[in-house]
């Protein structure tokens, strides 16, 4: 397990070297990838997101794309289309794979496609594969959705409905850096032009291997009824909470813990993994009602109310 | 090298031992201070059994069900959830649990038996089985009545005066019961017993023993003196039975026997 923590340190040493700060964010995003589901990222603009997880492909030696929605997107641009082809003098109809067909796919402003745009990708991101007239093309493995939000500027958006926010395993929300780390990345991107180059630390056949181990991480069954509990929980704070979350949370949070848990070299869930991934986990699956909004709450709040009042030490 | 399910088994088997030691003591106490309290206020000592065995029986059953490992968890916090997780997946067998086995296989060896054992309790509870104990030998033969001695020995007033003589002299110890003395008072060395046993329904008997002499006078020896003594044996001593068992005895041999019986009689 100390192998593995080392590997994680290193792959995080190198997305530093790019990315400043964010280690939350990083920490979070390949427990997503170990987890072998999508993450939502929600941030203001300029704060690295495209890069972050441009730079995380480099190192985990996957094939990236970006797709940046707008409200024309069509859902061929996302899959891909038949295109017509000129071979020996004879026309036929050949597939051109749309960028869905990478390993990491960074789907920006995803809000900002149409629900017809939106639904081909979530088909992508849940079947692994995509379905063009009558043919059906798998996805190569391991493949990833890291979608972005942008929380302001939303009029003309088509925000993700629940039900397809439910889908993403972590709601990943990405802050402003420190004035020192904000120090840090002026001196590296506005003095000299360099580029960083950003080293494999993991291949395809290993990354597979890791997120079978995921799984194979063991939970004690007081911690694995705290977390069912926590989120039957969210159904019934009726106070605070008009919809709670799903057994898909429930199944959610217990592999983001035991993906924490093996970033950081455990070979058991601790509590302290479940605390710090309840809410990426959470936070987009409940929806507050009008009293907590009244109040000026986020959802983040009536998740650290539930926490402390489940007692999860 | 020793698998993890046999360690979780010595450690729940160890501490169920100290378990059951240390509630076999609490109820040892338990029943001796139950049963000095009932002996002492007259009631049937064995009374505290009742309490003793429903103690242990309840704390056995309680304790017994407690967890050991978060037992050994609190006592050892780099074992925190560590322990627990492996102890519930203790049959799940992939490369990520047997690792975590092994480590603990290791990082177990380092758990004492003496770290859930509290020295000082313990000590407390063994002396005060020991004074328990004593206290019983020593109150017991005494017939200690508590509820007398507290309503009487305020009411006390005289002591018998004992006057303890040597063996061998004349006087045994003579004993003056006063109307004063209340019976229950315990008067070392009498012989007559409880004074109560002196009261003969409402009078009360005032004994006073009579010496009686021993003395011996060898110069006062002396012959046997010769005493006549009278007979008053019959003349005639027959004796008459019934007729079936009548014998036909000559005259001259009935003399005979009566002759025979007479010389016996002289000599």
């Amino acid at each position: 397990m100390q192998a593995y923590k080392k590997t994680f340190e290193e792959l995080n040493k190198e997305v530093e070297k790019v990315i400043v700060g964010q280690s939350e964010v990083i920490e979070q995003v390949v427990a997503s990838v170990l987890c072998d589901s999508n993450a939502l990222l929600e941030g203001y603009p300029g704060l690295a997101k495209t890069m972050l997880v441009r730079s995380l492909a480099q190192a985990m030696d996957l094939r990236f794309s970006r797709i940046q929605s707008t409200p024309d997107l069509m859902p061929s641009d996302i899959t891909g289309t038949y295109i017509i082809e000129e071979v020996s003098g004879k026309r036929q109809f050949k597939f051109q794979p749309g960028p869905v067909f990478a390993n990491i796919v960074l789907a920006d402003e995803i809000n900002r496609a149409t629900p017809k745009t939106q639904s081909a990708l979530l088909e992508a991101m849940q079947e692994k594969q995509v379905t063009v007239g009558n043919s059906t093309y798998k996805l190569d493995l391991p493949f990833f959705v890291l979608a972005t939000q942008n929380p302001i500027e939303q009029e003309g958006t088509y925000p993700l409905p629940e039900a397809q926010a439910d889908r993403f395993l972590l709601k990943i929300k990405v802050g402003y850096p420190s004035y020192e780390q904000e120090l840090e990345i002026v001196n590296k991107y506005a003095e000299e032009l360099k580029e960083h180059k950003i080293k494999t630390i993991l291949n395809k056949q290993q990354l597979l291997h890791l997120q079978g181990i995921t799984r194979q991480v063991p939970i004690a069954k007081d911690l694995k009824e705290k977390i069912v509990k926590l989120v039957t929980s969210t159904r019934n704070m009726n106070e605070l909470i008009e919809y709670g979350a799903s057994p898909r949370a429930s199944i959610g949070l217990i592999l983001a813990s035991k993906a924490r848990a093996l970033i950081n070299g455990r070979n058991y869930v601790a509590v302290e993994d479940v605390k710090a991934m309840a809410y990426p986990v959470l936070r987009h699956r409940i929806i507050l009602n009008f009293e907590a909004e009244r109040k000026g709450m986020t959802t983040d709040d009536a998740v650290k109310h539930i926490i402390e009042g489940k007692g999860v030490k | 090298m020793r698998n993890f399910e046999e360690v979780i088994r010595e450690i729940k088997r160890s501490l169920d031992n100290l378990v059951i030691f240390d509630t076999f003591l609490n109820s040892t106490v338990l029943f001796l201070a139950c049963y000095l309290a009932l002996a002492i206020t007259g009631m049937q000592p064995l009374f505290a059994l009742v309490p003793a065995m429903g103690f242990l029986l309840a704390s056995l059953f309680f304790k017994l069900r407690e967890s050991k490992i978060l037992a050994v968890e609190s006592a050892y916090p780099e074992l925190r959830e560590k322990l627990r997780t492996a102890a519930d997946n203790l049959n799940m067998h992939n490369l990520v649990v047997d690792e975590l086995h092994t480590e603990l296989v290791k990082e177990v060896k380092r758990v004492e038996a003496s770290r859930f054992f509290d020295e000082k309790k313990t000590y407390v509870k063994v002396m005060a089985v020991i004074i328990l104990s004593f206290s019983m030998l020593f109150l017991t033969p005494v017939h200690l009545d508590a509820a007398s001695i507290a309503v009487k020995v305020g009411n006390m007033t005289e002591r018998i005066p004992i006057n303890f003589v040597g063996i061998g002299n004349e006087r045994f110890y003579e004993s003056n019961l006063t109307a004063g003395m209340e019976a229950g008072a315990v008067v070392a060395g009498n012989l007559y017993g409880q004074r109560s046993v002196a009261v003969l329904g409402s009078e009360e008997l005032l004994l006073q023993l009579k010496t009686a002499s021993q003395d011996l006078n060898i110069r006062k020896e002396s012959d046997v003196s010769q005493k006549d003594f009278t007979e008053n044996y019959p003349n005639e001593v027959y004796v008459s039975s019934a007729a079936s068992f009548e014998e036909n005895i000559p005259k001259e041999r009935q003399e005979l026997v009566k002759n025979y019986f007479k010389n016996l009689a002289e000599s």
